[in-house]
């Protein structure tokens, strides 16, 4: 069963939201690593935020939290996201426009009205 | 006539920090800052007692004068004064009595009377006749911070005084005089002098670390008088002049694994010197000792349990400050305009009077100067080429079977450090620790000069060591290491069975 995940104001990256649910969890890196079938040095990688990962759904279900929760922290360009910015030169200028602003992404999510998932 | 004059006094802060700047010939000029750091550290070590050589023929400056300062059209005396210093109060007429004592007794007495000197021995500092940078060759008792784990790269030297041979454990420390030697030369020789003792080699001077680092290549020029200072090529041949191979262990490609070899360095008495950038240049440090804090930082967290992720204080040998400065280690994660580093925060004095010298409590952010660590430089014995990065490996290895070993409820509970040791010295510290029956193990354990040793703990409780040949590389990791483990050493009566079981797999010693 997933959870709603509250985090503490220190873990703000993917990398520190994974380490401190497994630590929670009172989940050695190495038993994450294995459940995710990935190796202990790539785990330990994703947790320093220097790699991405598609295992992504593998790691929410160990973590028993909403694989949705976990992508939205995920701050690191995917190469998929890249190629479809490439193909869409619009959304580089709206990323300009929206850094002018100076508006949060929260901000950005409550003028949208979209309910933050 | 040469003639040497002992005398001793009262100590006091104001009058010894008077009486070493008057020494160096300056009794005009503001008080040097590593004057005041000096006579501030001996007040918090304890000091009641200073007795003041006159004429001490100090070899490490005597090469300094010889390289530059003989050569100069008004050179300065070839001697130091030499300042010992005591935490026991003793007059001037009891030291008489001391040293006849000391004279006339047999040798049982006399070393007793030296033994009970040496407990109340705080180290020395010699002063140079160099006005501006008066502070030579000084070995002082490290200053404990009271908190749990120090750890200290120091070494045991013996003093003479006349005819008393007392006993100091320390690191040597020298402020760069800036014709012989730069920070950079001070920092390697702290860290030489350490190791070559160690190895029963006579530890080099200023002098001859200035002119090994600048034999092959000078990227700034003349290397005496020494206002360049040195970068890390050059620091490299000054320590493999000295017989030792320069780790070399940079601080940018994963900040993790560096911390894991400064500790592992530390660990295994290996003084590093440590090169810093900072906004007006670069400057470098002798790192001599660490504490731990109580948690782990999660940026210095690796695949293996390491407790060098707790290391957040460490002490260094600064020449612009003095010995054991303490410094706190800030690893900061990557962001969009920067790569993650560390930076090393060195507490620096409060004020104009220097009243915080030596540094009390926890410092404020502004009395700390903050550098980017470059790189690490350990000066091994020249055998040793199996590298710290590679203990992880081997922890890395074997951490399956580690945490399948303590089962899944203890797992979490596991830690390993990294250190190297003279196998001697290592299995002579087994005793006490692996109890009866282990003739057999110490009768087929066949290790090199200096074990590579990947110990486990489970909570603070020593569990195994596994204990590697450094005299090769780690080449294949589908043996789990097997070519280079030499013996398994379990610490923990409850795992006896399944350390040994995996001992026998390899096959290796075990106790």
């Amino acid at each position: 069963m997933t959870k709603k995940l509250q985090l503490p104001a220190e873990v703000v990256t993917l990398g520190d939201a994974i380490r401190w649910l497994r630590e929670e969890r009172g989940m050695t890196l190495r038993a994450l690593a294995k459940k995710v079938n990935v190796t202990a040095p790539f785990l330990s990688d994703l947790e320093h935020n220097r790699r991405n990962t598609d295992k992504l759904t593998e790691i929410a279900k160990a973590l028993h939290v909403d694989v949705a929760e976990l992508q939205r922290l995920d701050g690191r360009l995917t190469a998929d996201m890249k190629d479809w910015i490439a193909a869409n030169p619009g959304i580089v200028a709206l990323l300009k426009d929206i850094r002018a602003s100076g508006r949060s992404a929260e901000e950005l999510r409550s003028a949208f009205g979209r309910k933050r998932r | 006539m040469v003639e040497n004059r002992i005398v001793a006094e009262a100590f006091n802060v104001e009058a010894f920090e008077k009486l070493l700047s008057k020494a160096a010939g300056n009794d005009k000029t503001p008080v040097v800052n590593q004057v005041r750091y000096l006579a501030r550290y001996c007040d918090r070590l304890g000091a009641r007692t200073i007795v003041c050589e006159e004429h001490y023929i100090d070899r490490h400056f005597l090469d300094e004068h010889a390289l530059f300062y003989s050569r100069s059209l008004q050179p300065p005396p070839n001697h130091v004064r030499r300042f010992h210093v005591f935490s026991r109060e003793f007059s001037d007429a009891q030291l008489s009595e001391l040293l006849e004592e000391s004279a006339s007794a047999a040798g049982q007495t006399s070393r007793q009377i030296c033994d009970d000197l040496s407990r109340a021995y705080l180290g020395f500092i010699s002063i140079r006749p160099l006005r501006s940078v008066p502070v030579g060759r000084t070995i002082l008792r490290r200053l404990e911070d009271g908190e749990p784990r120090d750890i200290w790269a120091t070494g045991t030297h013996d003093v003479h005084l006349a005819n008393l041979t007392l006993t100091i454990d320390g690191l040597a420390f020298q402020q760069q005089d800036r014709a012989v030697g730069a920070c950079a030369t001070a920092a390697v020789w702290s860290a030489l002098s350490r190791v070559s003792r160690h190895e029963g080699m006579r530890a080099p001077t200023p002098a001859e670390v200035s002119q090994a680092a600048g034999r092959h290549v000078l990227p700034n020029g003349r290397i005496v008088p020494a206002v360049a200072g040195l970068n890390v090529q050059q620091l490299c041949e000054a320590v493999r002049s000295s017989g030792f191979a320069p780790e070399v262990v940079r601080a940018d490609e994963r900040p993790e694994f560096f911390v894991v070899a400064l500790h592992t360095y530390l660990l295994s008495g290996i003084p590093v010197v440590l090169v810093l950038l900072g906004h007006d240049g670069d400057h470098a440090v002798t790192a001599v000792g660490f504490q731990s804090a109580a948690a782990p930082h999660p940026l210095l967290q690796t695949s293996v349990p390491v407790r060098s992720a707790r290391m957040s204080k460490i002490y260094i040998h600064d020449d612009r400050l003095g010995p054991y400065a303490r410094s706190f280690l800030h690893p900061l994660p990557r962001t969009d305009d920067f790569d993650e580093c560390l930076l090393l925060a060195i507490e620096t004095p409060r004020d104009a009077h220097g009243d915080e010298l030596v540094g009390n409590g926890t410092p404020r952010a502004e009395d700390r100067e903050e550098w980017v660590l470059d790189s690490a430089i350990a000066p091994v014995y020249p055998k040793l080429r199996l590298p710290a990065r590679s203990l992880i490996t081997l922890a890395e290895l074997l951490g399956d079977l580690i945490e399948h070993i303590v089962g899944p409820e203890n797992a979490t509970k596991l830690g390993v450090e990294f250190y190297f040791e003279r196998s001697g010295s290592y299995l002579s510290k087994l005793s006490g620790r692996i109890g009866l029956g282990c003739a057999g193990f110490l009768r087929r354990v066949a290790l090199p000069r200096w074990c590579g040793i990947v110990k486990w703990f489970l909570d603070e409780r020593p569990l195994a060591e596994f204990v590697y040949d450094t005299t090769d590389i780690l080449r294949d990791e589908h043996l789990l290491g097997a070519e280079l483990l030499r013996a398994v050493v379990c610490l923990d009566s409850r795992y006896r069975g399944d350390f040994q079981q995996i001992a026998s797999i390899f096959p290796v010693p075990s106790t």
